[in-house]
């Protein structure tokens, strides 16, 4: 992409500059004005573009097909419609229907799918032994399977932490905290990604790197 | 005041001047790239080899679950896969969960010029975007066209040839996640029907679908702008991810060297005896 030469494209390059550094200006002024504004119009044109998305979407799967003759449509648009509801006191026992079916056919449909990855395969994973001779292999089947029923046992409310409970649900207490360590140090890593794309587009804006 | 350490004063340090220390880290090697090296995981070298059993004429759902702020995250990974799958003559059919997904379609065929040399409805479709997660998936498993009864353009899609070919799980070779969203593809199409899924997931999703590599739902993982980075070096195309890797670890390592330091005073009053 070349560096846009047309009015209109330099213009939306600069708000864009101008609106990021307005957003980043919080943590060194906090609430400021200038954040606030950006702020405002993220939002604004967040959910300006969601609700266009959501219309559009909308009138390309049920509403041109129900035009077109399909009128099976009519139910999920009743059953939408029937969401907003929700709002108006007197009726809002009807949202209950929507809200029920929505609800049912997304545990219909997540049953059937959940068991097989998330319990049959993890615990499959989990006791089923490294096929090579690999130092590291051994070492992470280990670590998880000792991890997993420290862990386990941890949350193992119906006994009193005593015992031979005791030391492994201070060991799964130090798992959780390594994982969630982890978690968060993938987290650090996702906002500096982040800031870098922010501080790449702010260098591209002002020329110092090419777009 | 005299009386004052290097760690009283490192404490009573406005945080503004560390903000700013991340920034010119960040920044210095975006402009002057340091070329520090990126070893690669195994399970990003699983992924770009499964990318590599492709056939020409595969059909390949790519799915776009990221937004424009993630672009820096995924973005060179997936023109990373797309230029891979069309050079191994894949066919591919890209859409999306999230709400901007048609401006990173835009900019990914901006980034991969290859894809405007395909011809689109034959080689190349893109449907736009969807709504809904395992229902919309376990739909499209059984009737891509009920979910998507045009392309994003409007075309109808029974006018689309390559979506002929392409209507349910069981005629696709691959499904690739891009950012998010991999759980309903993992259980609707690949426990479900036997589909191949991998993908890139950001960062932050790391940990949380290390289990499914280690299970067998997915068969490679690329992870954040560092899994991006080493699909590059894997492609031998270095692009934008791997310029940002200088500048991420550059930060990480200023990280560490400000843990330690925040750590320091606590040690050494502990050493000293006191609270």
């Amino acid at each position: 992409m070349a560096y846009p030469t047309e009015i209109w494209g330099l213009l939306g390059l600069w708000v864009g500059a101008v609106l990021t550094v307005a957003i980043y200006s919080y943590m060194l002024y906090k609430e400021n004005p200038l954040y606030r504004l950006a702020e405002h119009i993220y939002i604004g044109i967040a959910f300006a573009i969601t609700a266009i998305v959501a219309v559009q979407n909308t009138n390309r799967i049920a509403i041109t097909p129900l035009l077109k003759g399909q009128y099976m449509f009519i139910i999920p648009i009743l059953l939408g419609l029937g969401m907003y509801t929700v709002f108006v006191e007197k009726y809002r026992w009807i949202s209950r229907y929507s809200i029920a079916t929505l609800v049912g056919v997304m545990l219909g449909v997540v049953t059937s799918g959940t068991l097989v990855p998330n319990l049959i395969n993890q615990i499959n994973s989990t006791i089923t032994a490294p096929s090579g001779s690999s130092t590291m292999d051994w070492l992470n089947f280990l670590y998880v399977g000792i991890g997993t029923i420290c862990a386990l046992s941890y949350f193992l409310f119906t006994r009193e932490h005593t015992g031979v409970l005791a030391p492994t649900a201070r060991l799964g207490r130090l798992i959780i905290m390594v994982g969630l360590g982890v978690m968060f140090g993938n987290t650090v890593l996702f906002r500096m990604s982040m800031l870098s794309g922010r501080i790449e587009y702010l260098l591209q804006v002002l020329k110092i790197l090419p777009m | 005041m005299a009386n004052q350490t290097i760690f009283d004063r490192l404490d009573k340090l406005d945080r503004r001047v560390y903000y700013w220390l991340i920034v010119l880290v960040i920044t210095w090697p975006l402009i002057s790239p340091i070329g520090l090296p990126i070893t690669i995981k195994p399970s990003t070298r699983a992924l770009y080899g499964g990318l590599q059993t492709v056939q020409e004429g595969d059909v390949v759902l790519i799915d776009i679950f990221m937004s424009v702020s993630t672009w820096p995250e995924c973005m060179g990974g997936l023109v990373v896969e797309t230029n891979t799958l069309i050079d191994r003559g894949a066919r591919l059919v890209y859409m999306g969960n999230s709400v901007d997904v048609a401006r990173s379609w835009d900019r990914l065929k901006e980034l991969v010029p290859k894809l405007q040399t395909l011809e689109y409805g034959e080689d190349v479709v893109f449907l736009g975007y969807y709504a809904g997660e395992d229902a919309a998936a376990a739909q499209m498993a059984v009737d891509m066209s009920s979910v998507f009864p045009a392309d994003h353009y409007g075309r109808p899609i029974a006018e689309i040839p390559l979506m002929s070919d392409a209507n349910r799980a069981a005629d696709f070779a691959m499904v690739l996640f891009t950012a998010e969203g991999e759980v309903k593809w993992i259980q609707q199409w690949g426990a479900a029907y036997g589909v191949p899924v991998a993908g890139m997931g950001i960062a932050m999703k790391g940990s949380a679908l290390a289990p499914y590599l280690a299970s067998g739902d997915i068969f490679g993982l690329a992870v954040g702008v560092r899994g991006a980075a080493e699909l590059e070096a894997l492609a031998g195309m270095p692009a934008a991810a791997t310029k940002t890797m200088d500048a991420i670890s550059s930060t990480h390592l200023l990280f560490v060297i400000l843990i330690i330091l925040a750590n320091l005073p606590v040690i050494y009053s502990k050493i000293k005896g006191g609270n």
